[in-house]
């Protein structure tokens, strides 16, 4: 018996050692250079190119052209009849989390996403198959200041968290606004085993912002006071540190870009107004349903929208939408982007940016802006990523058909000239890691492009609260 | 003023110059004719510069060589394409208005065991979504309830109407059944499932007791019958709305939807409808349908697939098999048409259709999926599905392939009814495209200090 | 089981106070079990012409093992044996030291559950007892001598352990206890080791989630700092100064941030390791990390870590088709995977269930091999049984060797490399002259399936483990379902990182 199962299990090491192989040399032999022969080139901030090469060299664009001659032995695509677009940017996404809110507390400043990015989550892979290459992963709106978000790469295949970081993109922190942080911390009613506590008003979230606000600024000068006066007096007794007003202070200090929940014209309204009193002006409103109705003032404070293609009435903050918001924004001069929140929907972006062609008459170029430069602004990378321009990241996707068609199908998908996608090649499995102990034909539910309200009753504090 | 909202109110201009006085948009019977158009027939190929003649809710002309009648609103269809209405298998649209307001959600009811629910009777004719639908093309929906084992009936409406009759299309109804799943839920009360969540058990239970529906159905159907041939020799049969509403799909007189997803539950559900002697069945969901393309294509059974916009239903599988599923199934001979199992956003229909064209399905087979391969189906073949003469007149005029975005949906007919080209979404729109336009005093912004 | 340990006598850890035990070689393992009340007469023992491993490498054929007082006396091949010693006959046996574990709540009685616990006012701002943050709590305080959970795992072969205790994000300060004691003093072999930390959450209060308790840990840890200066500030010279407030949790962080005590996070996966190592790194701290689920995906990063390392002794729970499967079939299934094979239709639904069948025992294989994949990588570990049941131990053990660790490697890590880790080196983890008298007599191989420690000494203590009766045996030995059924590796993967 013994024998036997030794000889098994030399076998099984043995083909383990393949295996391992085969997955970790995506790492050890990166290849991060390729030129891109013969393709439309949809630069969006330069027009569209027909018949141009594309040079991508460590990782970078080198050179954008016609007849480019490629440094030997360099890896060349012929993508004659193909377009090649810019990754996606998708700036609101909560793929590849461990968890995504702690809805515990109204505030939790304190918290950042990069604590929790899990590199092994399916959708990763699955949104890359669209041509998204940047994720915005953002905290729930279960809270008025959620956490700290983290901006990735979808380097799949990398399993360190830190690897998937975009680097040295901007701080973003995740507020919310109206239903979800009101129902969450005031109206918990029968959900909850603990009390509600402010807010549960839209007065309330008022308040609560202006409080935390408020109180960072106190904590700032009680440090400056301390600071100054350690100098005359070494034995000064400092004031408590705070880690969650540290962060807030860090917003005054214009070093965290905001990015908030919001749907109606009137809390967004509210919200530019306290951040004004408080000197905060780098906004962007995340689904902003009733942007629409607030465009001027949006426009004129130089607040961003990243807005739903057509997501509405799933409750009734959104009832009075419409799908012509991305065009009514972008029309009065609004940087807008349009994002998933969904693991279904992040898979065609290229095909919800398409639907302000049918809601809307955006033209082609800003219909794709939606979906690259325009989000690579409200993220505070757009210097890097977001078009294909010389000098920028090899962040690019390769379509069939112009990716605004119904039936345009992501072909290839490059992150810093990295291929990490290939519908011709790819395995059909690609788990990174598996679970041994579960059933093999395992019926997972699937996520559809439905918003389906997560009723509070199946919701307990430690999980999901509505996400978006 | 862009051009599509130009195009807009010229068709919609044209069409009701007789009604200039007439300040609110409705829809209208009457008869039309709108020509030089070409007409993708569905059923008979593609007539190019052709003209269609609608008169009250019928279809009464088609082809090159047609008169158009005297006294008729004229629609130059110069450029244009006309396409059967579509019609979407599975919808929720009339049942719900807003997702997460209770009191605006009738799709479902208490119970397990409610077939006598009927969808019909809790639509509701005035909501918003249904001009916000209709305006996309789609002109015919099922409106499906959920829940329990057996939640109801389900019922194929027209997107215009003012009363449950005017909306019900062809009559048809649709039993509902909720195959019994074998799988623990996403969500829990409480959160995670009890430690003893035993969804083998539950599976077993719940075909057991579908099982013993079924038979008293049998029972109450023999008892229904005797009495119906004989009313002096037997009691009259006790009042069991349940069983009654049972009884249409034992006598072959209505369809039975099962509704189910993962490969296990579509084995069962097509052993289970064949000893049951099922007579007219449809799968509805079938998410996996292509791990058992051959069996179901083997039974005969038809699917309403969707929707195409999902994940895989495995960690492992593909990264397109949603979109790819219901080709495989077409290709394994099984019929099929889509559902987007949607409420509000029924008017992604289309771009449901899109995508399985392109991952498989083929425009044409797509196309079909949305018109007559449902109208087949559901049994209405004759009245709906394509442009023939003597149809319904459910039609939409668009100015390119329905599926791809950019393209406009000009006109809409449903049931005969020129549906004006306006919902709650295009008035916001041109409400607040340029919000400040006709003040006098200058917007009170203050622009973003830097 | 049967203690030889006299009720009335008082035994000291350090043997103090010797323990007076007697019996006779041979004795009855009956006239044991049912003699707990004879009064002991001496502390010695000598295990005679026993084969004795002093640690991996380390052999003596035949050899002699005298304990005196809690202590090894003398280990060798030709040993004198004291007039007053016990004696042993060790023919056919092997001596072992005995294992210790790195992690665990052995004798740690679980806290019943409570329900019936009022809200708290504000779940923003809970008690700190309320949201498991209780760094201050000492495991000393809660061991209890005479909980079973002792005697199983002494039972499985441990004479020592680092405790800990239950709880969620900060549970309290871990011991280091040996497996042996009349009380739970006794037991204590050095208290207040370490800060136990984990990614537990608070339930419906802040902070629930993972990324809530990394920055909970920051938040506690800089505040602790700055008090810690204001206290040094005001020990220096009080006179002019304000009081600090004596704040229990943060007044527990202390000793961390004087690196005079070490977290140990228990990490169940591989994201676990990360935050672990990302807060040692962002706070300064010393690091231990128990548990490492998964730490095959992270080696490298362990390997620049350098810190202890204890690794679970828990195995995934094998699914009900994977039990199903015989030796050959799983060879067959590993020799056909061909991960590039494409499901492209019913047709290949066949090949698609093999690959995922490959995948899955693939997949179960780094689990049992990712201690040799450390060991590969040159790090040295220790083990922790922390959520494995004691009866799960060796079959487990020989789940990791069958996977590459050598018999060599595993007793190291539950021996000698344990106690060094621990800092233990001098007192435990070899068996030489000088040392805590913690040993396995065995009467065969270690980790053998159908081997059994008659004895396990702790402390000095002898208890004695006799052998089943053979009509027992057979049964055990025989039946395959039997088997299987009593293999119960009740863990499921985390499923925090599944999603």
């Amino acid at each position: 018996m013994i024998f036997k199962r030794l000889s098994l299990f030399s076998g099984l090491v043995m083909t383990l050692g393949l295996f391992s192989a085969s997955l970790s040399s995506a790492q050890s032999n990166v290849v991060n250079d390729v030129l891109i022969r013969g393709a439309t080139v949809l630069t969006i901030t330069n027009g569209t190119l027909q018949n141009t090469d594309v040079l991508v060299q460590d990782g970078v664009i080198t050179a954008i052209g016609t007849d480019l001659r490629a440094p030997g032995g360099i890896k060349t695509i012929d993508a004659d009849g193909q377009y090649l677009m810019p990754g996606i940017v998708d700036a609101h996404s909560h793929i590849a989390l461990s968890s995504v809110n702690e809805g515990s507390s109204p505030v939790t400043s304190e918290v950042t996403m990069e604590d929790v990015v899990n590199p092994y989550h399916i959708g990763i892979y699955r949104a890359l198959a669209g041509g998204v290459t940047t994720s915005h992963l953002m905290h729930g709106s279960a809270n008025v200041i959620g956490g700290q978000n983290e901006t990735i790469k979808l380097r799949w295949g990398m399993i360190n968290p830190d690897d998937l970081r975009f680097k040295g993109a901007p701080r973003t922190i995740k507020f919310a606004l109206g239903e979800n942080p009101t129902r969450n911390h005031g109206r918990r009613g029968s959900s909850g085993s603990q009390p509600g506590i402010r807010p549960s008003s839209r007065m309330g979230v008022e308040a609560v912002l202006r409080d935390a606000f408020s109180e960072a600024r106190n904590y700032m000068r009680e440090w400056a006071d301390y600071e100054s006066a350690k100098l005359n007096h070494p034995r000064q007794t400092s004031p408590p540190y705070n880690e969650r007003l540290e962060v807030i202070a860090d917003i005054m200090r214009g070093e965290i870009l905001v990015h908030c929940h919001s749907y109606r014209a009137d809390e967004i309204l509210m919200l530019m107004r306290v951040l004004e009193d408080f000197g905060v002006h780098n906004i962007t409103f995340q689904h902003a349903n009733e942007g629409f109705k607030v465009a001027p003032e949006l426009a004129a404070f130089g607040a961003g929208a990243s807005v739903f293609a057509d997501w509405w009435s799933y409750k009734f903050e959104v009832y009075y939408s419409t799908a012509y918001n991305a065009t009514i924004l972008t029309r009065n001069g609004v940087v807008t982007s349009i994002n998933s929140d969904s693991g279904e929907l992040n898979r065609h972006l290229y095909h919800e940016a398409a639907k302000t062609q049918r809601y809307g008459d955006l033209s082609d170029d800003e219909a794709l802006s939606l979906i690259t430069i325009n989000p690579a602004m409200q993220l505070g990378i757009a210097d890097r990523v977001g078009s294909i321009e010389v000098g920028k990241d090899g962040d690019l996707v390769l379509f069939d058909k112009h990716p605004l068609s119904v039936y345009a199908i992501a072909q290839k998908t490059f992150v810093d000239g990295v291929q990490y996608f290939d519908r011709e090649t790819d395995r059909d499995d690609q788990r990174l890691r598996v679970d041994p102990s579960a059933k093999l034909d395992t019926y997972m539910e699937q996520e559809t492009g439905v918003h389906r309200f997560v009723k509070s009753e199946y919701v307990t504090l430690d999980i999901l609260f509505e996400q978006n | 003023m862009n051009l599509i909202l130009s195009l807009l109110l010229a068709t919609t201009t044209l069409v009701h110059q007789q009604d200039a006085e007439q300040q609110t948009a409705k829809p209208r019977q009457g008869t039309y004719a709108i020509t030089n158009v070409r007409i993708e027939t569905v059923s008979g190929g593609t007539i190019d510069n052709g003209t269609i003649v609608i008169k009250a809710d019928r279809i009464t002309a088609v082809g090159t060589d047609v008169v158009v009648p005297e006294g008729a609103h004229v629609i130059d269809g110069t450029g244009l394409r006309v396409y059967p209405g579509m019609i979407d298998s599975g919808t929720r649209l009339g049942l719900t208005e807003i997702g997460a307001v209770q009191e605006t959600n009738d799709s479902s009811e208490l119970g397990d065991v409610t077939p006598q629910m009927q969808a019909l009777s809790a639509i509701n004719p005035n909501i918003p979504q249904i001009p916000v639908t209709r305006v996309s093309g789609v002109t015919t929906v099922i409106a499906e309830p959920s829940g329990g084992l057996l939640p109801g009936t389900a019922a194929l409406i027209n997107l215009v109407g003012y009363t449950p009759d005017q909306m019900h299309a062809g009559g048809v109804l649709l039993l509902v059944l909720s195959f019994p799943v074998n799988r623990t839920p996403r969500f829990f009360r409480g959160g995670s499932p009890p430690d003893d969540f035993d969804p083998d058990k539950k599976y077993r239970e719940a075909v057991e007791k579908l099982d013993e529906i079924w038979d008293r159905a049998e029972l109450y159907d023999r008892i229904d019958a005797a009495y119906a041939e004989n009313p002096n020799l037997s009691t009259h049969p006790e009042y069991v709305p349940e069983m009654a509403a049972i009884l249409p799909v034992l006598r072959g007189e209505m369809i039975l939807m099962v509704k189910v997803n993962a490969r296990k539950e579509i084995e069962a559900a097509i052993e289970w409808v064949q000893e049951r002697n099922i007579k007219r069945v449809i799968f509805s969901g079938v998410s996996e349908g292509w791990r058992v393309a051959d069996k179901l294509a083997e039974a005969g059974i038809d699917c309403l697939v969707g929707p195409i916009f999902s994940t895989p239903t495995r960690e492992s599988d593909r990264y397109d098999r949603a979109y790819a599923n219901i080709g495989m199934l077409a290709d394994a001979g099984v019929n099929v048409a889509i559902r987007t199992g949607q409420s509000e956003n029924v008017r992604n229909l289309p771009f449901n259709a899109g995508f399985a064209a392109a991952y498989g399905l083929g425009k044409e087979r797509a196309l079909r999926a949305v018109t007559l391969g449902p109208a087949e189906m559901f049994g209405i073949a004759d009245d709906y599905g394509s442009i023939e003469v003597g149809k319904k007149a459910n039609l939409m005029l668009t100015n390119g392939d329905p599926f791809e975005p950019a393209t406009q949906v000009l006109g809409v007919f449903i049931d005969g009814f020129n549906i004006p080209i306006d919902s709650r979404h295009i008035r916001l729109y041109e409400e607040f495209l340029h919000r400040d336009e006709g003040r006098v005093q200058p917007v009170q912004v203050q622009p973003a200090v830097n | 089981m049967t203690s030889s340990h006299p009720r009335a006598l008082y035994c000291s850890t350090a043997s103090v106070f010797a323990a007076f035990l007697l019996f006779l070689p041979g004795t009855a393992a009956l006239a044991q079990r049912n003699a707990p009340d004879i009064p002991a007469v001496s502390g010695a023992f000598a295990i005679e012409n026993a084969r004795i491993v002093q640690a991996p490498g380390r052999v003596i054929d035949s050899g002699t093992v005298v304990i005196r007082d809690g202590l090894i006396e003398a280990v060798g091949a030709d040993i004198a044996i004291p007039y007053d010693a016990a004696r042993i006959d060790g023919t056919g046996k092997t001596v072992y030291a005995a294992f210790i574990d790195g992690l665990s709540m052995i004798g740690v009685p679980k806290p019943k559950q409570k329900n019936d616990l009022p809200p708290v006012p504000d779940r923003s701002n809970p008690p700190d007892d309320r949201a498991g943050i209780q760094p201050q709590r000492d495991v000393r305080t809660l061991l209890a001598s005479d909980e079973k959970s002792i005697d199983e795992y002494r039972k499985a072969g441990f004479g020592a352990a680092h405790i800990v205790p239950h709880g969620r994000m900060l549970p309290g300060s871990g011991a280091i206890i040996l497996l042996a004691g009349e009380n739970a003093n006794a037991m204590v072999l050095s208290g207040d080791y370490s800060m136990y930390a984990q990614f537990e959450g608070a339930r419906g209060m802040y902070p629930g989630t993972p990324m809530g308790m990394t920055a909970k840990m920051r938040q506690l840890y800089r505040e602790a700092e700055r008090r810690k200066a204001m206290q040094m500030n005001y020990d220096q010279d009080a006179a002019g100064t304000t009081r600090p407030e004596f704040d229990a949790v943060h007044y527990a962080f202390f000793p961390v941030i004087e690196n005079t005590k070490p977290v140990f996070y228990y990490v169940d996966d591989v994201l676990e390791i990360y935050r672990a190592l990302k807060l040692r790194d962002d706070l300064g701290f010393e690091l231990m990390l128990g548990g490492l689920n998964e730490s095959f995906d992270a080696v490298d990063i362990l390997k620049s870590a350098d810190v202890p390392l204890f690794v679970t002794l828990d195995l995934p729970e094998k699914p009900d088709w994977m039990k199903e499967f015989k030796a050959d079939s799983i060879q067959y299934v590993l020799d056909n995977y061909d991960p590039e094979e494409r499901t492209a239709s019913y047709r290949d639904l066949e090949a698609e269930r093999r690959n995922l069948e490959a995948r899955a025992f693939l997949t179960r294989s780094r689990y049992a091999g990712a201690a040799a994949d450390l060991k590969k990588a040159g790090l040295r570990f220790g083990f922790t049984t922390k959520g494995v049941k004691a009866k799960d131990l060796r079959e487990n053990i020989r789940e990791l060797i069958e996977n590459g660790l050598s018999e060599d490697d595993a007793l190291a890590a539950l021996t000698v490399d344990s106690a060094d880790l621990l800092g233990l080196g001098s007192s435990l983890g070899t068996i030489d002259a000088g040392k805590i008298a913690n040993l396995i007599i065995a009467d065969g191989d270690l980790f053998a399936k159908e081997t059994q420690y008659e004895f396990v000494f702790v402390d000095g203590h002898k208890y004695a483990y006799p052998k089943k009766d053979e009509e027992d045996e057979s049964k055990e030995g025989d039946d395959e379902k039997t088997k299987t059924k009593t293999k119960t590796n009740r863990r499921k993967i985390n499923p925090k990182t599944r999603r």
